[in-house]
């Protein structure tokens, strides 16, 4: 074997909506969260919104990931931040560009850190 | 310069591309994104054009520096995920892809895991994703990198991501390379540059004199296209 299966004690992904079980719908790219779903011991799925399952079983095909690879669903409104999440929102740009110039030392890199974990989610990070 | 060069970069890559072939780029990837759509605008309105983001033969309305982002769905019908991407590739169904690295080696072996000894790197890299693979699979690879100097274009790569074997050229600020019989040989140098520069900044032996051809400018028309295709010159993020 060339390449042994990476299997993954957990995956957390990001979606837009799910519902109590953790079916899960993603607008738009599905980059590699189907495969790291099917691939995880373990399942976390944070989403934009827990909607009823009602919802869902209107139109199943519209779900990527069934509930019964789920293990939890924790609603996280712009939980993907400073990253995309679909076309709900765009990357975080000049975070980006601050967490850079931070990061050039470890003195300002472990400030930074404790100002996002602390709640910070300004632009003037 | 930097715009010179950039667009000089894009062309060469465009001009590469062939109507009614496949191709596809991952993240970090803004010259072969613009590659892809200025070749669909000249010589190739067949492209197939397939990225990361999932979508086939988008038409993205501006960019971001991210290659990844949801401007590309625009113009979608359908998404094809990466695990599709990576299944044509296997099935032989994807003529390019593109990959860089932050070195590159004489073989045109890639490196994108790190620097120095790989237990105990000198500086970690992100890694090749799926640059292994591709280069196993695809129908070729076509590389590009926007900085050229001895330390990105070594003898050997510290460690080998993906192996250079179907690497076809690797395009440049400076100049062309074409793989050929295992080695990178220049194949042209561009307009702006020229023998000693590219002999000074590249550190394995190359051959390349007076007689070593010049790559063709962008013409007219090129240049034009690009300016239309990419106004907020995405194409320099990269320098």
């Amino acid at each position: 074997m060339a390449v042994r299966a990476i299997e993954p004690d957990w995956a957390l992904i990001h979606v837009e909506k799910a519902d109590k079980e953790g079916n899960a719908v993603m607008w738009g790219s599905k980059y590699d969260d189907l495969l790291l779903a099917k691939a995880s011991k373990q399942v976390i799925i944070t989403c934009e919104q827990v909607v009823p399952t009602e919802d869902l079983q209107a139109r199943p095909e519209g779900t990527d990931i069934p509930g019964f690879m789920v293990q939890a669903v924790v609603e996280a409104p712009r939980g993907a931040w400073p990253c995309s999440c679909g076309q709900t929102y765009p990357f975080d740009a000049e975070f980006f560009q601050a967490y850079l110039q931070a990061a050039a030392s470890d003195e300002n890199y472990t400030k930074f850190m404790a100002r996002i974990l602390a709640g910070e989610r300004g632009p003037v990070l | 310069m930097s715009l010179e060069q950039s667009n000089m970069m894009v062309v060469a890559l465009a001009r590469l591309l062939r109507d009614g072939e496949t191709a596809f780029h991952g993240v970090a990837s803004p010259i072969p994104m613009l590659a892809i759509l200025l070749a669909q605008k000249l010589q190739a309105p067949n492209l197939t054009y397939i990225n990361i983001t999932g979508s086939v033969n988008p038409s993205p309305a501006s960019f971001t520096s991210s290659t990844a982002d949801p401007v590309l769905l625009r113009g979608t019908a359908s998404i094809f995920t990466l695990a599709d991407a990576f299944d044509l590739a296997a099935r032989g169904k994807l003529d390019t892809a593109f990959l860089s690295g932050v070195q590159i080696d004489r073989h045109g072996n890639i490196n994108m895991s790190a620097i120095g000894d790989y237990a105990k790197p000198k500086v970690r890299l992100p890694g090749g994703a799926g640059s292994a693979f591709l280069t196993e699979t695809a129908g070729r690879i076509l590389a590009w990198r926007t900085r050229h100097d001895s330390k990105t274009f070594v003898d050997r790569v510290n460690f080998i991501t993906a192996a250079g074997a179907r690497l076809d050229r690797v395009i440049t600020p400076l100049c062309v390379f074409a793989l050929r019989d295992g080695e990178l040989k220049v194949e042209s140098i561009h307009y702006y540059s020229g023998p000693n520069d590219v002999k000074a900044n590249t550190g394995f032996e190359v051959q390349v004199d007076s007689s070593t051809p010049f790559t063709h400018p962008p013409t007219k028309e090129e240049t034009e296209a690009l300016d239309e295709l990419d106004p907020d010159l995405i194409r320099l993020v990269e320098f």
